[in-house]
């Protein structure tokens, strides 16, 4: 079984919330537990908020929710301006920047997080979580 | 649901009390931080943030957080964090802000 649920969004911070409500609402229906539930959340959240700070606010990117027999599957498509996926670093707690952490949450809290990103043609982020 | 921020200075303990109610993301990082610096400048103290009705914080809001922390740090105060749900808790201690920051649960 495979099955879509696709948006599309203005690249605005205001809209955020409507990833991340249905993030929630797909991994609950797929049966996720509740700590799932909200790891899958922020993980969405912060690829969202990655789509933003990379690209303009009179853009919109794209997420579409699979659900492919035991995992789910997400996909967050911005054309904005990309940048270089080799420069970040994991957090040090002795010289914590506010920059950076977003991708090392979502690494951390998906199964598989997959990102293609090229400077001038926008970027691709693909997670996974497969249902315990 | 946005982020709600209540807001009093604690006469006793000589800190601000900060209680943080809802999500501290993308679109509420704004309020937040012009908040923070407000009361920063108004009376420099220890700051203790009351997280029991904190119910989502991201990269971005813990950002704040940590500019905010080098900023009171930089007057030898510092900043507090209570009754964070497991769920927030978490993302402290997978980003390491646990280890510094002073948390009370």
């Amino acid at each position: 079984m495979r099955e879509s649920i696709n948006i599309s969004l203005p690249s605005k911070p205001e809209y955020v919330s409507i990833a991340r409500l249905t993030a929630s609402f797909v991994a609950n229906q797929m049966g996720f537990d509740i700590e799932t539930i909200e790891d899958i959340k922020l993980a969405v959240g912060e690829a969202c908020n990655n789509a933003i700070l990379h690209s303009g606010s009179e853009e919109t990117y794209k997420l579409e929710f699979i659900n492919h027999s035991d995992s789910l599957i997400i996909e967050v498509v911005d054309h904005g301006k990309g940048f270089s996926v080799d420069n970040v670093k994991a957090p040090n707690a002795e010289d914590l920047q506010e920059n950076g952490l977003g991708l090392f949450i979502m690494k951390s809290l998906m199964d598989t997080v997959e990102i293609e990103s090229n400077e001038g043609s926008g970027t691709k982020i693909i997670m996974s979580k497969i249902v315990e | 649901m946005a982020l709600r921020l209540n807001t009093n200075y604690n006469e006793n303990a000589k800190s601000w009390e900060i209680e943080l109610i809802g999500e501290v993301d993308i679109n509420s990082k704004a309020l937040l931080k012009d908040e923070l610096i407000q009361l920063n400048e108004k009376k420099q103290s220890d700051f203790v943030f009351k997280c029991e009705n904190l119910e989502y914080i991201d990269s971005t809001g813990l950002g704040v957080l940590i500019s905010f922390y080098k900023n009171v740090k930089l007057n030898n105060k510092t900043v507090h964090f209570e009754k964070l749900k497991p769920s927030i808790l978490k993302i402290f201690t997978l980003t390491g802000l646990d280890r510094i920051f002073s948390i009370r649960n």
